[in-house]
């Protein structure tokens, strides 16, 4: 259980995706909310190797099988863990609401207890499966919670043109931005032909660490952008702590998936 | 090692619950005052970001293509196997009971075969040898019959599952059915009965027993309901004589014979019928519980006289639960309730012995009495620190239409807390668990921790403390037990 406490569905990192548009003169904000809003599908299922790499280089390595189906403007999540053994079978379901006065609801199933139960998913600065990515970083921050300004408006990045964001949280809220992300500030590279997030910086304030974000493999699925592999990189004093590194296969986009997934019979019974 | 006399000294339970919850939490703030660089917390310059990728790219030394070929698993296997092998050890430390008191290898086996998109068939199974009993001659008193905890060899699950349509699916075979929100307690989870032959020491992953059932689930929208009908009787678990931890030892004397169990027969007149209906909606569900089952716990009935001695026999009756359980999420809280009204539970007298000494007949002795109870519970989990999950469960038993003669109070009162801390990325998890029984019952404490040394190799240790100064507490026989174990676990 203790691996699988606070988790959530692999979304918005990997499905972003956004037809090349033109623009002239975007605010740094407007740069954030196209980056936040990019088509993603109405469903998506996808194969997830997570890598976790410590100091030490050694790995550990997790399988995981995700599904995802949009109903409006909310979103149906579950996720079945297939490795490593201690692990398999375990499966996680949200519920993810539009409507910001509505809570996430989220249930896991242990297999080993072979029980379906609600669990509490408002933190979302904690760590999402042991790995560097946390609650926030997977499933998205509010971006209406944050300043944005940018440092620069053209820096090229693995070849492409980038927008340099600075995020900072809006000083009435800082206390809850901190609470639910773990983020004193953010430093975010966006590309400017598909608006994909493709290089950040992250301060930590717990633990005094920086965190480092890289997009990769990033081609179109389906006529939707998507970023292949995802890294997170922890470091502290400028030496690494921990990695992990996020890759996506049989990304599928659009499939009919029927509504009988998202129950908790279906968690039971697994894949 | 093994000095320590909680019992005589409660604070201590205090004290080492403070030192550990310390200790966790105050892990990343050592690690902060070690190697703070508040400089970097400032900085917003990219020139610095760009320097750092470029002269020390903290991703350059990533490579994960060949794990990547290695490791993406086979979605569409038909056939499954996995399970793993666990050495288990465990040592009673206790001056008044010092010995070796578990040495157990234990493989378990799954498998899983997928007949086509909708159904499947799973079994699982176990195999264990605990050769403490040889080491220290456990089995050899007079009358021990502890087969059961010493081995075991057999099915764990084995059932059909199968999905029909979209509303309707079922399973059918030996099986777990985990009802109720109370991660602990046992109010309206009446399908399955439970291992309660070592408290304390027992994982909860292991303290459900399968049994042979038919289930019926349908789905409509937020709506679900389950029908399951039960054909397996087995009560719950519970130690023997001669093992540490005895259910009867209080009874035990050179005049009292207790027979094994007798168990209900899987006959259709002993089928057992249980209904649940769950309604979800935002931030919260609520089950609606009806079963007609057998008490998973055992009374004893009274079979005579034999050559002088007092025979009884453990039997199962017959209740029936009515029941509602909810969980309700609130930011990091999780709240649960859950609540049963038990009827014709069958409670122990205590003025059997007495009556049978006075010479009244025989069919005139009641070993039991027939009474209806309330179960209550309330808890919350909270994880609203970082890494760390705490939870705490209070419940209340309450017997309607008490009388003097029962063995049980009026009121009962069961505490449930639970503190489980994750630490260097998830691979060390240090756990507290703690049970508080009725003021001045006893408690059992446990410490545990878990180390991931790989992904398939884990290895855990801890400690259990029982506390009962007083002599009328069930956990009075067990005080001597403490123990220290260490559990090492290869999965496959």
């Amino acid at each position: 259980m203790k691996k699988l406490f606070i988790i959530t569905i692999l979304c918005v990192f990997f499905t972003t995706g956004f037809t090349a548009r033109g623009f002239a003169g975007p605010t740094a904000f407007e740069v954030v909310r196209k980056m936040d809003t990019r088509e993603d599908g109405d469903t998506l299922t996808t194969d997830t190797l997570m890598i976790l790499i410590n100091k030490n280089k050694r790995k550990r390595i997790r399988n995981i099988k995700n599904i995802r189906k949009d109903y409006g403007p909310d979103t149906r999540g579950i996720i079945f863990f297939l490795s490593p053994a201690d692990v398999r079978n375990t499966a996680y379901m949200s519920y993810e609401w539009d409507d910001a006065s509505k809570e996430d609801d989220s249930w896991l199933y242990l297999p080993a207890l072979r029980k379906v139960k609600r669990i509490a998913s408002a933190d979302k600065s904690g760590s999402f499966m042991g790995s560097d990515f946390t609650y926030s970083d997977i499933n998205g921050i509010k971006i209406n919670d944050w300043d944005y300004t940018f440092i620069k408006e053209n820096v090229k990045e693995r070849g492409f043109d980038t927008f340099v964001v600075r995020g900072l949280p809006k000083k009435e809220l800082k206390e809850k931005v901190l609470k639910e992300t773990g983020y004193l500030k953010t430093v975010m590279w966006i590309r400017k032909d598909n608006y994909m997030l493709v290089k950040g910086k992250y301060w930590v304030k717990k633990g005094h660490k920086i965190k480092y974000f890289k997009a990769s493999d990033i081609k179109k699925v389906d006529d939707i952008w998507t970023a292949c592999k995802l890294t997170m990189v922890t470091t502290k004093k400028g030496k690494v702590t921990h990695s992990s590194v996020l890759k996506f296969s049989n990304i599928r986009y659009n499939t009919v998936i029927d509504d009988a997934t998202f129950t908790t019979r279906r968690m039971e019974r697994g894949l | 090692m093994g000095k320590i006399r909680i019992s005589k000294r409660p604070w201590l339970f205090g004290l080492v619950f403070f030192l550990w919850f310390a200790l966790a939490q105050a892990w990343p703030g050592l690690a902060v005052s070690a190697g703070a660089d508040n400089q970097l917390i400032t900085e917003d310059d990219p020139k610095g970001f760009e320097d750092g990728f470029e002269d020390n790219d903290p991703f350059e030394e990533i490579d994960i293509d060949a794990l990547t070929k290695e490791n993406v698993q086979n979605q569409d296997g038909k056939f499954l196997v996995g399970g793993f092998i666990e050495i288990e050890s465990e040592y009673a430390f206790h001056k008044n009971d010092e010995k070796l008191s578990g040495l157990k290898p234990l493989l378990f086996i799954e498998t899983e075969y997928k007949i086509n998109e909708n159904y499947k068939v799973k079994a699982s199974g176990q195999a264990f040898y605990d050769m403490s009993y040889d080491i220290e001659a456990k089995d050899n008193n007079k009358g021990s019959n502890l087969d059961d905890e010493k081995k075991a060899f057999g099915l764990k699950d084995f059932y059909l599952d199968g999905k029909m349509g979209d509303i309707f699916s079922v399973r059918i075979g030996r099986q777990i059915i985990a009802w109720g929100d109370s991660d602990y307690a046992r109010i309206t989870d009446v399908v399955n009965p439970r291992d309660l032959t070592s408290p304390g020491l027992t994982d909860l992953e292991d303290a459900r027993l399968p049994v042979a059932a038919f289930r019926l689930s349908a789905f409509f929208n937020a709506w679900s309901f389950d029908f399951v009908t039960v054909h397996e009787h087995p009560g719950s678990k519970i130690s023997g004589k001669g093992s540490d931890f005895d259910y009867y030892t209080l009874l035990r004397s050179p005049v009292i014979l207790i027979n094994d169990k007798h168990t209900p027969d899987s006959g259709i007149k002993n089928t057992s019928f249980a209904f649940k209906a769950t309604h979800a909606f935002n931030g919260g569900d609520i089950s609606f519980v009806a079963a007609d089952t057998f008490d998973d716990k055992p009374f004893l009935s009274y079979d005579g006289p034999a050559n002088g001695i007092m025979v009884f026999t453990p039997e199962y009756g017959r209740i029936i639960t009515y029941g509602v359980s909810a969980s309700l999420a609130k930011g990091s809280g999780l709240f649960k309730f859950e609540t049963a009204f038990t009827r014709d539970k069958k409670i122990m007298r205590n003025d059997v012995l007495a009556n049978i000494s006075s010479g009244l007949d025989n069919s005139l002795i009641k070993t039991t009495s027939s009474k209806n109870q309330v179960s209550s519970l309330a808890g919350v989990e909270y994880t609203g620190f970082t890494d760390l999950r705490l939870s705490f469960e209070a419940q209340l038993i309450h017997t309607l239409n008490h009388r003097a003669f029962l063995s049980v109070d009026e009121n009962e009162y069961l505490t449930y807390f639970k503190a489980t801390k994750d630490l260097l990325n998830e691979t060390l998890e240090l756990a507290l668990f703690w049970v508080f029984m009725n003021p001045g019952q006893g408690n059992i404490l446990r410490l545990s921790g878990t180390l991931d040394i790989f992904d398939a190799l884990s290895v855990g240790a801890g400690m259990v403390f029982y506390d009962a100064a007083d002599l009328s507490s069930d956990l009075h026989p067990y005080k001597d037990r403490d123990r220290v174990f260490i559990r090492v676990k290869y999965s496959f």
